[in-house]
């Protein structure tokens, strides 16, 4: 007789996604074709905000992509996520240009106010804090994107600042932000 | 033909095709190249940088596997730099290896011995083997099962998960050891033919004993010269027989020499041996003296009476015979080691009063095994822990009278990490005692130095600075050359075990002198270890494992100990065994055997922790019942991800994340269970390491395995095997490359139904029911019960059925028994019953599987390709992903296991109607191939008149297509080039089958290369039966039986002069209650039947049935005499696969029966006046000589007139193939 | 006021910096005050140091003004639109008199910026009036053949933009000679290193000669289709790009019988990237934009022989193609007059970093990286000491100052250790630790590893692991022999571009500053005063004067003290960021 081992992997649970239709859409309108994988995966983010699991199996069985190669596509690119952000994203530039002026320092103050580490959500779902490689406005460094605004010439105190004052402003126009996606 | 590239490899010229990879070349001309990533199945990848070489006039290094050939290049695949390279790869890899080749146990042992080996061992109840095993390590199983420190035991890591006690490794050897010593059977190790050479051992203890039995069986003779009266050393004289009975140390030593090693006691060397003769009667010398000498208690007085240092006091008894009297007596024991134990356990057997135990630290610092201060304490010793004895108190005779003793407390630790006692002041009290025995420690004597030093002729024997034989500490070789030595007299006082560990040492060392090898130490294998990157904690195990109470050692009770009897009394019951057994963690990997990443660590001598840093840690996935992953060590290679795309096309696996983060997984957190995994284990045929590996139901081991080649019999491709076995437990199968099988390929069927061939319920006797039970019976009396039978009904009342998994030669002699013994032509297979004629031509109609890889448009109909045809599956879809071969799926199922794959499904309601109705609109629209037809086929308008004759649109209706459909895809398939139609014939009936043929002759397809039909059969040998005569009205080699040349080449050739001339339809026969003796060989028509009520009433119309079988199947639950079937691998013959290639294969494993199936066949026919040989080979060439002479067939266009779909029966009709895919199917669900 | 006309600088660098709102206000106020000012908007021209930029046309002449946010549109508008007075103080470049910015412009020579900051990308028309698609009109005009146009690109000389400086005209040659129906053009616009941004500035500003270079390309070769694989980080090059794409079509420069030119069918196909720096490898490339994961495979075969679908593909960069339609209308010879002897031509930095003007510039191949520093960066920022330019991004290298006079040119870059790259140029002074820079572009490749080689996936693992334990202040000398072994070993023993260079950073770093790293080593000190493990903060009692900016700054709350007395900062609880040593105005916080 073997050992008797336990069985932890327990499959993925899903949020429920309620609404489909988009997606069939977006799967209609490349069916066919192909070279797909990356538009489709990138237009399926785009309606529910990131990619949960139970996608996968749903693009595979429109496309006939092996799930395999769906699930290592959205693993393999930084672009994907498989779990729900924020409302708003803080993209803090770790570019060259911006690490040599000191974008960590940025990054921890920003940590430290918002209590979540890279790539976390806070809990009232209105940020999620990221590091990016490069967003290409060298000359202000250091950087940060603030949903698709951007913040130059910041220190870890300036981008404090301007995410509090965000926060206050979304808490003032919409009561329950995690739902607003 | 292109023109072939000349390149220069290691200063070779070697050419090579163009589109070569250096690797294929360097490989082909015996050059070899480590790659772990590379798979000849695949396309090439490159992602190990194992196999890189260096190539004239490129920067960096390249690798082989991927870079082709071109004119004039020049290779180097070997130097220093590529050497670097290679071995920096594997120290990468393994920085991120989080993986154990071994155990912990096997790792700590310091004999090395294959615990988690002998334990899957243990469990399968194969305890000669697991004594085999233990051997290679440790010669003394029976002594260590009892007496060892079990140095694994303290390692198992069960111990990390809270449990109190590791795995009972000691107590299942001991059980194991001891099954072997009552064993009429015991073990025997394989023993070279002797050399001549002979090596005198110096000593019969633990290490002499172990260094005889590795010299005997490398075929030296080995004296051992003892000092002592018997043989045994510290095991007989210094361990008391309550733990190690004398006559289990005796067995043991008895089967050292039974090997023809020789003891000669009272000899002692610088005493009344000399070493001058030893030089001339021996080839080299072997010190295994032992460290014997009893340390005194050091303190003042210790010179009085009846103070006794411990070894002393317990050899005594042993070389007197006689026990010591301590009745009354108070005895303090001193010390706190194992000989403590056993002088204060000795003492209470004595009859002593009082016994006391004084050890200058805690209990917790004591080096005596946990076990022994429990059992003394039960036993009624006293322990005085943290005091030391200062002074000896004597009487005014110098006896013994009291001692005094001083409280200590824990300081600092010392340099063994021990916290150091210091004493407390003013803390000194006197202890009256009666005995002191002090077991404080041993010394090593060596009174022979000065007699081997001034014999010696070349270099001198030292000592070292603590009095120890002085060897070199890898080789164990003396100053002296030819003479070695091992054990406590080396390495001080210290363990059986590590005795056992050094002598082995030392054999080795001396066996690499006595052949003339320079002396070298044993090559050191790479080891991966967890513990180089981590050390396991219980956080990491936990959650993991089951908890599982250790089966405790029986032991005498505590008032029945006044005795030497053994104390513990080994494990009850085999039951109780088996259940520790499963505690073991198999913490080693299954791999070790095969692993290529081993291979070249140990190759390229590579350090795990060389580069140190971040690893990944990932929980292995069993979730699939058969296929388990595991990512620790996993190398990235990618090449199960590979083969599943490339070869299955199912695309199960793939790759996860990226950078150092990234691993092999199916999606998304999905079991490979949820999949379109095929279970085929192609993924572990390209495991280069134990990172996917088959999830056995058994412990794996693993061990060594024996491969036994033979055929895949569980399917009619042919396609060659290798059944991987452990002394007749099968642990694997494999394919295995060869004419059939190019890419050495498997499926599922034979990949995991391998497991069936280690039922325990295999019929091997003749079993006779009588009452309603059965009962064994033997051979002769089964056979003259079925002449009995037979000769009393007439001819054509007996009936006989023929497996098609029997071999060519049992099927002949199945048919011969009928026809030449019977005088019937009852002779059939329910495999085919009722269902016509039609599948006759198909064993000749197939594209070679050769051709399939350059096919463009598959048509398949009606058939399961990847369970039920791996090799033409797996061919397809190498073609699909080489050349994007077109797949059009054709079925009558709303839902098969290729439509994921095809590129069309098309859902049809019969297939014969649409051939018809194909075959109809080809010719009615005039498109089919009149050169062809004209050229090669009979017929044409016979057939075309008949056809365009019968109503198209019933036709097209009765498809279940469209006309517009079904016209479409006769189009495709007569305008598609390189354009095959496979079909099965599990699924497809003879009609339809041969309208298949009439369209491809029709399309001129057939008979072109790549392009055409592909039949398929269902079992391994279904194409036998046609050509061995399984047919009422054939016989072998498809002749008829009313031929009369034929009939006189089998009259001949049997040694008769008449058979049967009519013939019976013997479904009829059996429906209808005709026959009386119903014969089946090889067949379960009663578990494998569609209506199994309907086919039982119709079996049990028989009034006497004998049924040949491996196991008790419901045909055979409904026998009156059940014979055992042999395997075919057990007796060798041929099976005919479905493209007609007859292919002989040999036995490779003992038959298990008596008497082999071929072998009962073989009587059978004798008894009827039939002499017909048992051996598969002679069969076989008296088969040749009826075959008919080869003439070129004419090929037709043949006309149906309906449908005949009545197969009855699933899985061929084969209880193999229905075991193994019910087993399957039971697993996944 | 009649013809004045205002052009607002809306590169992503511009918005980035607020031209967007400065766009809205001056928007705003032209209505308000019903003026007859046309407004107009085009994109980067290069001084982001100045963004947000904004351009006025008028009577009496050009005046680009700088830093004009929000706030000071009102001023320019009332002194200069109203009041017909240009407000010296913001003006960075007038025909009236010459000003501090010139230099930055004065030595630089525009091909592939030629009209970047010049015209409103979005306007098709813009770019014809600038001498848009007159090479393709060229071509169809004068029916060049696909070997006259190979012939005159091999003779312009130009190398592959994107860093591996192979010869663009060779690459089409290659392409050119298989034969196939199917056939591809790929423009590489997936500009992934950190610190290199002239791709996204060309894709903002002149969207259009991109795609008429890729035009060119995809005919000399006889493309069939041409694919543009652009970052998604990049949405208003996306943008802009779709704009131009569907104006080019409807003008008929792409689809049937492209640019008028008979059986030329051609389009081309934007493919958004999604984030994976190795996609820039060819192989990857291409296994991306078939969307699967973009792991590079082994060459040969080659792109041009089996790339795209197995079919024939040529891939250059953006700046490559940009640079075509130039050196098809004004000849080889006009290009191969800029450079030196092996690098023909200008080549486009992104000047980053330490520097005083930071953007982007166009210089001849051959001018000295001090003079692209000094003359057209304007030195260092606050005085301080140039101690090094970084090169290449993370295939690169640091070029130290004493090798400043090198000029930039392939060969010559190359030889120094780091890599002409795609042109990001990063300056930095001495306050930058060249450990943490090499550590910095180690995490980077080995987070953009694609995994599949061992010694990338593993060794560059490795060797951040020393060079983190080496700023930790935890390394040990062998340390040093251990990281260039493993470098070598990593360059000779992987598959692609990637891994053969992710060692250079720390090898050129060795190289050249190898004193820094045995100080880390040795005496477990950053001389930068950067790797926060090596580094202390103490407050200065003597200098303290309890002005609590420094406690109010800290964003853990480590600096205890009362208002007026002198603080100090509790070591446990110090995370080490420097806020307080930068906040501090009386130089009471200490460094160690």
């Amino acid at each position: 007789m073997r050992i008797n081992r336990i069985n932890k992997k327990t499959p993925p649970t899903d949020p429920t996604v309620s609404n489909f239709s988009e997606i069939d859409k977006l799967l209609a309108e490349y069916k066919g074709r192909k070279g797909t994988v990356i538009p489709i995966l990138q237009g399926v983010q785009e309606i529910l905000g990131y990619l949960p699991p139970r996608v996968f199996q749903k693009i595979a069985d429109n496309t006939g992509i092996p799930v395999s190669d769906l699930y290592g596509v959205a693993t393999f690119y930084a672009q994907f996520r498989l779990h729900p952000v924020g409302k708003l994203m803080i993209k803090v530039c770790h570019g060259t240009a911006c690490h040599v002026q000191n974008a960590s320092a940025v990054s921890s103050a920003i940590e430290e106010a918002l209590g979540v580490k890279d790539g976390e959500t806070t809990s009232d779902g209105l940020f999620t804090l990221e590091s990016v490689a490069c967003l290409g406005c060298c000359s202000l460094a250091p950087v940060m994107m603030i949903g698709n605004d951007t913040y130059g010439k910041l220190t870890g105190a300036e981008a404090v600042k301007i995410i509090k004052e965000i926060r206050q402003k979304e808490m003032s126009t919409t009561s329950d932000p995690v739902n607003n996606k | 033909m292109n023109d072939l590239i000349k390149i220069i490899i290691d200063g070779k010229t070697i050419q090579g095709e163009p589109g070569e990879t250096i690797l294929n070349v360097a490989k082909r001309s015996g050059i070899n190249i480590p790659t772990l990533c590379h798979d000849p199945r695949l396309d090439p990848y490159s992602s190990c940088y194992l196999c890189v070489v260096e190539v004239k006039g490129m920067r960096g290094h390249q690798p082989a596997c991927s870079t082709g050939i071109a004119e004039g290049m020049e290779v180097t695949t070997n130097n220093e730099a590529i050497r670097k390279s290679r071995r920096t790869a594997l120290e990468l890899i393994l920085s991120n290896h989080y993986a154990d080749c071994f155990g912990p146990c096997r790792q700590t042992c310091p004999a090395g011995a294959d615990v988690q080996g002998y334990i899957s061992l243990i469990d399968k109840g194969m305890y000669t083997e697991a004594v085999g095993l233990i051997k290679e390590a440790n010669p003394l199983p029976a002594v260590c099962g009892r007496v060892c420190v079990r140095p694994c035991e303290a390692a198992c890591r069960r111990l990390l998960l809270g449990e109190p006690y590791g795995v009972g490794i000691d107590y299942m050897k001991r059980f194991a050891a001891d099954q072997d010593l009552k064993s009429a059977d015991h073990f025997r190790p394989v023993v070279k033919p002797a050399t001549g050479k002979k090596i005198a051992i110096i000593g019969a203890g633990p290490g002499g004993l172990s260094a005889a039995y590795w010299l005997q069986c490398e075929g030296h003779q080995a004296d051992i010269f003892e000092a002592n009266p018997k043989p045994g050393g510290w095991l007989r004289y210094g361990i008391p027989e309550y733990r190690l009975p004398n006559d289990i140390l005796d067995q043991e030593i008895e089967r050292i020499t039974e090997l023809g090693a020789r003891i000669f006691c009272n000899q002692k060397l610088g005493d009344n041996l000399s070493y001058a003769d030893l030089k001339i009667k021996y080839d080299a010398v072997i010190l295994t003296i032992g460290s014997q000498k009893g340390a005194k208690l050091g303190v003042e007085g210790d010179d009085a009476e009846n103070v006794f240092s411990g070894i002393d006091f317990l050899r005594n008894m042993e070389m007197t015979g006689k026990r010591a009297d301590f009745s009354g007596k108070t005895v303090a024991v001193v010390g706190g080691g194992n000989t403590a134990m056993d002088c204060c356990r000795t003492s209470i057997r004595c009859g002593a009063r009082k016994v006391y135990v004084i050890y200058r630290r805690t209990e917790a610092e004591m080096p005596a095994n946990p076990i022994e201060i429990h059992e003394s304490k039960l036993e009624g010793v006293e322990y005085l822990f943290l005091t030391n004895p200062t002074y000896v108190n004597k009487d005014s005779n110098g006896k013994l009278k009291s001692v005094t003793c001083v409280r200590m407390e824990l300081g600092e630790p010392d340099a063994s990490g021990r916290r150091r006692p210091v004493p407390v002041k003013d803390s000194e009290f006197d202890l009256p005692v009666d005995y002191i025995l002090a077991a404080i420690g041993q010394k090593t004597e060596v009174t022979f130095l000065d007699d081997v030093n001034t014999h010696a002729s070349e270099g001198q024997l030292k000592i070292t600075k603590w009095g120890d034989v002085e060897a070199d500490r890898l080789t164990l070789q003396t100053g002296i050359p030819g003479m070695f030595a091992a054990g406590d007299g080396v390495t001080g006082p210290a363990t059986i075990i590590e005795a056992i560990a050094q002598a082995r040492i030392a054999s080795h060392s001396c066996i690499q002198y006595l052949t003339g090898e320079p002396v070298t130490p044993l090559r050191k294998e790479f080891i991966s270890r967890k513990e180089a990157l981590k050390t396991p904690e219980p956080d990491m195990m936990a959650g993991k494992y089951e908890n599982q109470v250790r089966m405790e050692m029986p032991v005498l009770d505590a008032a029945d100990r006044f005795n030497f009897n053994e104390v513990e009394l080994g494990y009850s019951s085999e039951e109780t065994t088996r259940h520790e057994a499963n505690r073991c963690l198999e913490c080693g990997c299954g791999a070790i055997y095969t692993c290529d990443l081993k291979k070249y660590a140990t190759e390229y001598e590579a350090v795990q922790n060389h580069y140190t840093g971040g690893f990944k840690e990932y929980d292995v996935d069993f979730r699939h019942p058969f296929i388990e992953i595991d990512n620790n060590k996993c190398v990235l290679c990618s090449r199960c991800i590979r083969i599943c795309r490339e070869v299955v096309g199912a695309s199960a696996l793939g790759l996860v994340n990226r950078g150092f983060d990234t691993f092999v997984a199916p999606a998304a957190g999905l079991s490979l269970s949820d999949t379109h995994c095929e279970s085929c284990g192609l993924c572990i045929s390209a495991c280069p390491t134990g990172a996917i590996s088959e999830n056995v139901p058994f412990k794996p081991g693993p061990v060594k395995l024996t491969e036994a080649p033979t055929i895949d019999f569980m399917g009619p491709e042919g396609f060659e095997v290798d059944l991987k076995h452990h002394k007749g437990f099968f642990h694997e199968a494999t394919g295995r490359k060869g004419i059939i099988n190019h890419m050495g390929n498997i499926n599922r069927r034979l990949k995991f139904g391998y497991r069936l061939l280690n039922n325990t319920d295999r019929i091997t006797k003749p079993m006779l029911r009588q009452d309603g039970q059965w009962i064994e019976t033997s051979f002769e009396n089964a056979l003259s019960l079925i002449k009995e039978k037979l000769t009393t009904s007439r001819p054509d009342e007996n009936a006989f059925f023929a497996g098609a998994r029997l071999t060519n030669e049992e099927q002949y002699l199945v048919q011969k028994l009928a026809r030449g013994g019977l005088k019937t032509n009852n002779i059939s297979s329910f495999h085919y019953l009722g269902r016509g004629d039609g599948y006759l031509p198909n064993g000749d109609f197939g594209v070679p599987f050769n051709d399939l890889h350059g096919v463009n448009h598959f048509f398949i109909m009606g058939c399961d390709l990847n369970t039920d045809y791996p090799v033409v599956s797996f061919l397809v879809e190498n073609a699909r992903f080489k050349n994007g071969a077109r797949l059009v799926n054709i079925t009558t199922a709303s839902e098969t296991p290729l439509d994921y794959k095809a590129t069309s499904t098309i859902r049809v309601k019969n297939y014969y109607a649409l051939l018809k109705a194909m075959n109809h609109y080809l010719l009615h629209a005039g498109k089919q191939n009149d050169m062809y037809l004209k050229a090669v086929s009979l017929n044409v308008d016979e057939y075309r008149n008949n056809l365009l004759s019968q109503d198209y649109l019933a036709l097209v209706a009765n498809s279940g297509l469209s006309q517009k459909d079904v016209e479409k895809l006769a189009d495709d398939y007569n305008l598609s080039s390189n354009a095959v139609l496979i079909f099965s014939e599990k699924e497809i009936s003879s009609a339809a089958s041969t309208e298949a043929a009439n369209l491809a002759m029709i399309t001129g397809k057939h008979g072109k290369t790549m392009m055409g039909l592909l039949p398929l059969r269902e079992n391994n040998n279904s194409q036998g039966l046609w050509d061995m005569g399984i047919r009422p009205k054939l016989g072998v080699g498809q002749q008829s039986i009313t031929d009369p040349q034929f009939r006189a080449k089998l009259c001949k050739t049997w040694g008769i002069n008449n058979l049967p001339e009519t013939s019976h339809c013997t479904r009829e026969l059996l429906e209808t209650g005709k026959i009386n003796n119903l014969l089946i060989f090889g067949e379960d028509p009663a578990g494998c039947a569609f209506d199994k009520p309907e086919i039982t009433k119709m079996l049990k119309k028989a009034g006497f049935i004998v049924v040949m079988d491996y196991f008790m199947t419901p045909t055979a639950q409904l026998a009156d005499l059940l014979l055992p079937a042999s395997f075919p691998f057990e007796t060798g013959g041929s099976f005919t696969n479905t493209q007609r290639n007859a292919q002989p294969f040999q036995a490779t494993m003992g038959c298990k029966p008596e008497l082999s199936t071929p072998g009962q066949l073989a009587a059978l026919c004798n008894q009827f006046g039939l002499p017909t040989p048992q051996q598969p080979e002679e069969i076989f060439i008296e088969m040749v000589q009826v075959l008919p002479g080869k003439k070129c067939q004419q090929l037709s266009l043949l006309t149906t007139e309906t449908d005949n779909s009545a197969r009855r029966f699933d899985f061929g009709c084969d209880a193999l193939v229905r075991m193994a895919d019910e087993v399957f199917k039971s697993a996944m669900n | 006021m009649q013809n004045t006309k205002i052009i607002v600088g809306l590169g992503s660098c511009g918005i980035a910096a607020g031209a967007g709102k400065t766009y809205q206000k001056i928007e705003t106020l032209i209505a308000e005050g019903n003026l007859d000012v046309k407004l107009g908007k085009t994109s980067c021209v290069g001084m982001c140091y100045r963004e947000p930029l904004v351009e006025i046309h008028d009577a009496s002449g050009v005046y680009l003004y700088g830093d004009i946010d929000e706030s000071r549109v009102p001023e320019i508008i009332e002194k200069h639109i109203l009041e017909q007075k240009p407000v010296k103080e913001y003006l960075v470049k007038t025909d009236l008199f010459p000003t501090p910015d010139d230099s930055f412009l004065k030595d630089q020579v525009k091909i592939t910026l030629r009209n970047c900051g010049m015209i409103d990308p979005e306007q098709i028309e813009e770019y014809e009036a600038h001498g848009g698609y007159q090479a393709v009109k060229k071509i169809a005009a004068e029916k060049l053949t696909s070997a006259d146009i190979i012939k005159t690109v091999l003779e312009s000389g130009i190398r592959g933009r994107g860093g591996g400086g192979f010869p663009t005209g060779l690459k089409w040659k290659f392409a050119a000679g298989y034969s196939s129906p199917e056939k591809y053009i790929i423009c590489n616009a997936d500009e992934g290193d950190p610190g290199a941004f002239m791709d996204r500035s060309v894709l903002e500003g002149d969207p259009h000669t991109v795609l008429e270079g890729m035009i060119i390309g995809g005919y000399a070769i006889g493309a069939s289709d041409g694919v543009i694989y652009c970052r998604a980080e990049y949405p208003l090059a996306i943008k802009r790009l779709n704009i131009a794409l569907n104006q080019a079509r409807e003008k008929g420069y792409l689809g049937t019988d492209a640019c008028g030119i008979k059986d030329f069918n051609f389009d081309i196909h934007i493919k958004e990237g999604a984030g994976a720096f190795v996609c820039g490898e060819e192989t990857a490339l291409i296994a991306s934009v078939e969307g699967r994961r973009g792991m590079p495979r082994k060459r040969p075969p080659f792109p041009a022989q089996s790339g795209l679908w197995n079919k024939p593909t040529n891939i250059n960069n953006v700046e490559t193609f940009a640079g075509i339609p130039w050196i098809i209308l004004n000849g080889a010879e006009a290009f191969a007059n800029f450079g030196t002897e092996k690098s023909k031509g200008t080549k486009v930095f992104a000047l980053a970093g330490k520097v005083k003007r930071s953007g982007l510039v166009e210089v001849p191949m051959g001018m000295t990286i001090r003079d692209v520093i000094f003359n057209l960066g304007g030195g260092i920022k606050d005085d301080k000491k140039f101690k090094a330019v970084q090169m290449g991004g993370p295939s690169g290298g640091c070029i130290p100052e004493y090798l400043a006079d090198t000029v930039v040119d392939y060969d010559s870059v190359t030889a120094t250790g780091a890599i002409m790259g795609s042109g990001g140029m990063v300056v930095m002074d001495e306050t930058t630790c060249m450990v943490d820079v090499a550590k910095f572009f180690l995490d980077f490749t080995c987070k953009e590893s694609c995994g599949k080689c061992t010694f990338c996936r593993i060794g560059t693992k490795r060797m951040l692991e020393i060079l983190e334990r080496i700023t930790n202040g935890e390394g040990k000398p062998s340390d040093l022999d251990e990281l260039i072994d493993l470098a070598q070993q990593i360059k000779d023993n992987t598959l692609c571009g990637l891994g053969q260079t992710a060692p250079n950073p720390v090898l050129t770093t060795l190289r050249y500053f190898r004193d820094e790293y045995e100080a880390h080593i040795n005496q477990h000190k950053c001389p930068a005063k950067v790797c926060k493990n090596l580094l202390t903060y103490t407050v200065n009692e003597s200098k303290c004067t309890g002005c609590t900016v420094c406690a109010r700054n800290c964003p853990v709350n480590a600096i205890d003290g009362e208002r007026k007395k002198a603080h100090t900062i509790r070591q446990d609880a110090c995370i080490k960021c420097g806020l307080c040593f930068t906040k501090c105005k009386f130089d009471a916080i200490e460094m160690s």
